[in-house]
């Protein structure tokens, strides 16, 4: 019965998203989101050089599967924010969407109720994505992505007008800041400079929580919708209970099939969230 | 207002982290999905850095220069099929223009030969109409010629005939000579007649 319950989310629907230790390095605790995170960066570094692997002219199978996303991903999503600066920063953008998506892919396949079944223990896997620690993570990797890329570009810029040295990473930097403000001409502008650049380093300081939320906040909503949705689901002891179970097991189906979606749709965001960002910091004149 | 949000939103994020976490605690005594544990976030930042470096050095850089190759091969061949096109379609012009300016000079070949020709069937109908008149005029003359000779004839005939028939009435012998002298008279008057 116990196994039933834990394998429904009887007890408590938010004890399948929050993350459960698993054992400790030192003081550190190793919970079941970070072996998740492993999980999905395995399968990722594993096959992703073996599809690059004598990269035919024209994929087929998986292959073509998978290039159609990385095709979409660089010229729907990249191209239009990057510009000229797409395949430089290619790398680092499919990495970030593919990382999202298996990892939301992999909160969806119920590893958990198979863990229980097997090895009579739960909680050692859980959607990772649905923590705040990892999605805050992921979103200060961003955010230093995308400065790090505005200031280089400000550091190319002024080396490309014959600056050199540590003169052209100074002004690079402070130009870098002063491109953040709005241009307003006249003696307003210099008046309302201080406190809009106060304003826009606030703004890019929001920019990484806007990302962490939205993917976390999606990523356990549904978690915790499809939880708490079972515990609704009665253990079958009688043809009465089949009234309840069944709809509510149907009704998972349907939203299941919904988290698949928002699985895609969140990394998709996140991705295209970063490459708008990327892009207004390297080419602010787009 | 939109700025206003975005000074806000980090205030109120934090704010509902510490709520969260407190709630949390003092509910279940568990973890809390709001919390951000730093050992987590950075073993997350650590496991992507790590996958972008071992994906952009074995997967990504040799993928992206397959599409990158791909396009350019791509473009490559729209480009030569534009140019083909183009170089078709111009060498289609050209060879409209020669067609057209072949039947051109074949339908001015022709017109010219059926011009000559015309000017040959003209000049062989009037040389042979010419010659058509020429021979009628050459026998009517002849015919004229013909009929005077014969009519000549037939009054010196006549004339001998009627002399000889009034001889003899006469009962007079005419001389040769007076003979010649009254058919040539005869003729003569004939002549004359003739040509009233």
């Amino acid at each position: 019965m116990i196994l039933i319950e834990n394998m429904l989310a009887a007890t408590d629907p938010m004890q399948h998203v929050i993350p459960h230790t698993l054992f400790h390095v030192g003081p550190m605790a190793f919970t079941n989101h970070m072996l998740m995170l492993l999980v999905a960066a395995a399968l990722l570094a594993v096959g992703f050089p073996l599809m690059a692997r004598n990269y035919p002219m024209v994929p087929s199978g998986v292959r073509n599967l998978v290039e159609s996303l990385m095709v979409f991903i660089r010229n729907e999503v990249a191209k239009p924010s990057l510009h000229e600066h797409t395949d430089r920063f290619m790398p680092f953008i499919w990495t970030v969407f593919f990382f999202i998506l298996v990892n939301n892919l992999l909160g969806l396949v119920p590893l958990d109720p198979l863990s229980v079944l097997i090895l009579g223990r739960g909680h050692i896997v859980g959607p990772a994505t649905a923590g705040m620690s990892v999605t805050a993570g992921l979103a200060l990797v961003s955010f230093f992505v995308i400065h790090v890329a505005g200031i280089r570009e400000q550091i190319a810029h002024q080396r490309h007008h014959g600056r050199s040295g540590g003169s052209a990473v100074l002004m690079g930097i402070v130009m870098y800041f002063h491109g953040l403000v709005p241009a307003i001409p006249g003696i307003l502008g210099v008046i309302l400079f201080v406190p809009f650049l106060g304003l826009e380093l606030l703004g890019a300081a929001v920019k990484p929580f806007a990302l962490c939320i939205r993917l976390f906040a999606n990523m356990l909503a549904g978690h915790v919708v499809l939880a708490s949705l079972l515990v609704l689901a009665p253990a079958i002891h009688n043809i009465a209970d089949l009234g309840l179970s069944v709809p509510v097991i149907l009704g998972c189906a349907a939203l299941s099939c919904l988290e698949l979606f928002v699985a895609f749709l969140q990394a998709y965001i996140f991705t295209f969230l970063t490459c708008m960002f990327i892009g207004a910091a390297v080419s602010p004149q787009h | 207002m939109r700025t206003l949000t975005k000074m806000c939103a980090p205030v109120f994020l934090v704010g509902l982290c510490v709520q969260s976490q407190a709630l949390a605690q003092a509910e279940h005594g568990s973890a809390n999905p709001v919390q951000v544990d730093p050992w987590q976030a950075g073993f997350a930042i650590a496991v992507f850095v790590l996958l972008l470096i071992i994906l952009s050095s074995f997967a990504f850089k040799p993928i992206l220069g397959a599409l990158q190759k791909r396009e350019d091969f791509i473009r490559d061949s729209l480009e030569q099929a534009k140019k083909d096109r183009e170089s078709a379609e111009q060498r289609l012009k050209d060879y409209e223009q020669k067609l057209n300016e072949a039947r051109a000079e074949a339908t001015a070949i022709v017109d010219e030969g059926r011009r000559d020709a015309e000017v040959v069937r003209k000049k062989i109908a009037d040389e042979a109409e010419k010659d058509a008149t020429a021979m009628v005029e050459r026998a009517k003359r002849e015919i004229g010629i013909a009929t005077e000779t014969a009519v000549k004839e037939v009054f010196a005939m006549s004339a001998r005939l009627a002399t000889d028939a009034a001889s003899r009435i006469i009962r007079k012998e005419l001389n040769p000579a007076d003979h010649e002298r009254l058919v040539a008279e005869s003729i003569e008057e004939l002549d004359k007649l003739s040509l009233n």
